[in-house]
């Protein structure tokens, strides 16, 4: 076939077929209804022969449908500058909040609020909560009202505000200014913890908690989820959340006081956990004591682990006990851990009693610890 | 229509795939949706898609139904990610030779554009009911017969467009509940099937006043919601596919569309039917001072046949604006998948030369319906 250049003669026929000299204007493009109505058509078609009962229900209904649609398209506008009359504090308030309803805000008595289950703070330091309350009474109320979900039974429970709720107490107030919200339990987890970091800092011990407790809960499906809804870094809540593994008794102590440790000396602490265990809850003792401080303890616990191995030699290693009388045949030294195996024909109980006259030590179960297969 | 090798031959024909029983691994999904595999997870996470798993060696990964890949995409629709059409669009696959790949670019053009995040109707306007076959249903067997077969009935097809369209007393009215079908769920592409007695639609339509406007006028008021128990006003692209005559079926649906894609093969004959297509068109604007974009899509394309070269370079300057860009290839997929009973968009062993040309194809189809029905007044 001839090579045609752009621009040159129009194309007029394609394999010996002639072919229109003029393309439909594809610009002009008129509504059917405007055709239809030129034709005389538009009222052609019978549309009021529903066909089964069911279809007479639907041309009862057709109109509403229509009419919501308008509704929610209105809507949506007057309901934005409700929300940008509120206060700005209340907008950095709620940054995870979507499709935030306009409530108002009313007052509610003092003694009709409980405090939340989704509080994360555990640490109400006495002398803040006076400095607080004069704030309050220098206001004279609350610009940032609390924040309560209706229980339902005439009681509110506390979403956020249970510092500004005690200062009004302590004040002696008998209603506070809230805000009632009707949210899900997965936002009231959000809503919660937000306002809290916002405020005065949690403790990195209440701040895990709390994501422990929300993860708990069933609301978020998992880590990731919950960093999302969150808005919080991943690694961070994986960071706190390492707290939980610390050994039971250290976090016994956090419990009562979360100030004992922040979220990095935990991850050190627990990265030494399973090797050292006996360093781990000395560093923790010493830390407590104000013996330590949190910046120093990685270089401690680095400085004694060395030694320990060093003094044990290999870190880990297997070896065969030969001519053992009581049944042992095999020992693992694993860092600071000895786990001995017994040969199949023996009672491992009977070994281990025979094993603790020996070295003239005594058996304690340890508590919460089934049958252990070793003994360190 | 699929066959699912069984041990006793005399089972083979009338075993049914049902379309939605594919599965779609996660890098498939991934591609079908555009979406990194980290996103459709995050989706699955947040609005608590139950995604089935099955064991792969000694791990367990995803295995995607379509009806899962329409659900994320309703959700990221719901979510103001994806958007809809200016205005609803009424799409006409037609061209006036049989074979040239009508109702696989119907069918795929359809799915392509629902996991764009459209809603589609796709209408089978042909009584030998292929599109429906396509699509998982049999225009052959009754509902009782599919039954006696252990065959979810719903596969059968009892309605069509003819028992919607207010048109004489040929067929019973029925409301939209109970003609459509929803091969791939909710929120994939829904079928107003078709079977044999569409035929004599074409009876009824040539006595009725207003013969070759009969679609459009029952489409334009059913896209506004003013039928009673037939309410299209949800969907964003109504595809018709058309059978290869010049029926009053065909033309009714030719004067409903907003955009005529013509699937045509570099041969003679497709040329023709293309030329023919735009001399109606032609008069039809002279006429109505209307008339539906043409799109027509080079199907079997032989990339590298300089004859199917020059002659797409021919066409393409002849009906300059009017030659997708996307071409369909030449491939043993298009049949092999359909002896699967799959559409090949969900197809795994699909190369990119067959997949990928129609994923191409979808999206410059969407671009063109928005930027067409844009510019619509």
């Amino acid at each position: 076939m001839k090579q045609r250049r752009l621009g040159t003669d129009p194309v007029k026929s394609i394999q010996g077929i002639v072919v229109p000299d003029k393309l439909p204007m594809t610009g002009k493009r008129r509504r059917r209804a405007e055709v239809l109505q030129e034709l005389g058509l538009a009222d052609e078609l019978e549309v009021n022969t529903p066909a089964s009962p069911q279809a007479a229900n639907a041309s009862q209904d057709a109109p509403a449908p229509v009419e919501q649609k308008a509704e929610q398209t209105t809507n949506p506008a007057p309901a934005s500058p409700t929300a940008a009359d509120t206060s700005p504090a209340q907008a950095n308030e709620q940054p995870a909040g979507p499709a935030e309803e306009s409530d108002e805000f009313v007052e509610l008595p003092i003694t009709a609020i409980v405090p939340g289950r989704y509080q994360p703070r555990k640490i109400f330091n006495q002398d803040r909560l006076e400095a607080l309350a004069d704030e309050i009474l220098a206001a004279n109320g609350l610009n940032n009202p609390v924040n309560v979900m209706d229980l339902g039974d005439g009681r509110y429970e506390l979403l956020t505000g249970e510092r500004r709720w005690r200062a009004h107490q302590l004040l002696g107030w008998e209603t506070i200014k809230a805000r009632v919200r009707d949210v899900s339990p997965a936002q009231a987890w959000v809503i919660a913890l937000s306002d809290n970091t916002a405020a005065e800092p949690l403790t990195d011990f209440e701040e895990a908690a709390a994501l422990e407790k929300s993860l708990q809960s069933g609301e978020f499906t998992s880590i990731n989820d919950l960093s999302r809804k969150m808005g919080r870094n991943r690694g961070d809540i994986s960071r706190l959340m390492s707290f939980f593994k610390l050994p039971e008794d250290i976090l016994t102590h956090l419990r009562e006081d979360p100030s004992l440790l922040n979220k990095t000396a935990a991850a050190t602490l627990v990265s030494y956990s399973e090797d050292y265990p006996a360093l781990v809850s000395e560093a923790f003792g010493l830390l407590r004591d104000g013996r330590l401080t949190s910046s120093s303890l990685a270089t401690w616990l680095k400085n004694r682990a060395r030694a320990r191995s060093r003094r044990q030699g290999t870190r880990s290693r297997t070896v065969t006990l030969v001519g053992a009388k009581a049944g042992l045949t095999q020992a693992k030294i694993s860092g600071q851990r000895i786990v001995l195996e017994c040969s199949k024909s023996a009672d491992p109980d009977s070994v281990l009693e025979a094993l603790a006259e020996a070295l003239g030590i005594s058996i304690v179960d340890a508590p919460g610890a089934g049958a252990s297969e070793g003994e360190q | 229509m699929a066959v699912q090798r069984d041990n006793n031959p005399a089972d083979q024909e009338i075993r049914l795939v049902h379309p939605n029983d594919i599965q779609i691994k996660p890098v498939h999904a991934s591609k079908l949706l555009g979406l990194t595999g980290r996103t459709i997870k995050a989706i699955e996470e947040d609005h608590q898609l139950d995604i089935e798993r099955v064991n792969q060696g000694a791990v367990s990964a995803r295995i995607y139904r379509p009806s899962d890949l329409f659900d994320i995409v309703a959700v990221r629709r719901e979510r103001g990610q994806l958007k809809g059409l200016p205005e609803p669009a009424i799409v006409s696959t037609y061209v006036q030779k049989g074979g040239t790949g009508k109702t696989t670019v119907s069918v795929n053009l359809g799915i392509s554009l629902a996991l764009q995040g459209l809603r589609v109707l796709m209408i089978d306007n042909d009584p030998q009911g292929d599109t429906s076959t396509m699509l998982g249903y049999d225009p052959d067997l009754t509902p009782e017969e599919l039954a006696e077969l252990g065959i979810d009935p719903d596969r059968g097809i009892t309605a069509h467009l003819g028992n919607l369209i207010p048109l004489g007393s040929m067929f019973q009215r029925m409301t939209l509940e109970e003609v459509i079908k929803k091969p791939f769920g909710e929120n994939g592409p829904h079928l107003i099937p078709a079977d044999d007695s569409l035929n004599e639609m074409d009876i009824a339509l040539r006595a009725a006043n207003g013969a070759d406007f009969r679609y459009s006028l029952f489409l334009d008021k059913a896209i506004n919601g003013d039928i009673p128990g037939c309410d299209l006003s949800q969907y964003d692209v109504i595809i018709i596919d058309n059978a290869p005559s010049s029926s009053m079926l065909a033309t009714n649906s030719m004067l409903a569309a907003d955009m005529i894609i013509c699937p045509i093969r570099m041969d003679k004959f497709s040329v023709k039917a293309l030329t023919r297509l735009q001399r109606r068109m032609l008069e039809i604007e002279e006429d109505f001072n209307r008339s539906a974009a043409v799109v027509a899509v080079p199907t079997m394309f032989i990339r590298n046949r300089p004859r199917a070269q020059a002659n797409l370079a021919t066409v393409s300057e002849a009906f300059r604006g009017q030659v997708s860009n996307a071409l369909l290839y030449h491939s043993e997929d298009y049949i092999k998948s359909l002896e699967e009973g799959i559409p090949l968009y969900f197809w795994r062993s699909a190369s990119e030369n067959s997949q990928g040309a129609l994923r191409d194809f979808g999206k410059e189809i969407h671009q063109r319906l928005i930027a067409l029905m844009d510019d619509e007044d």
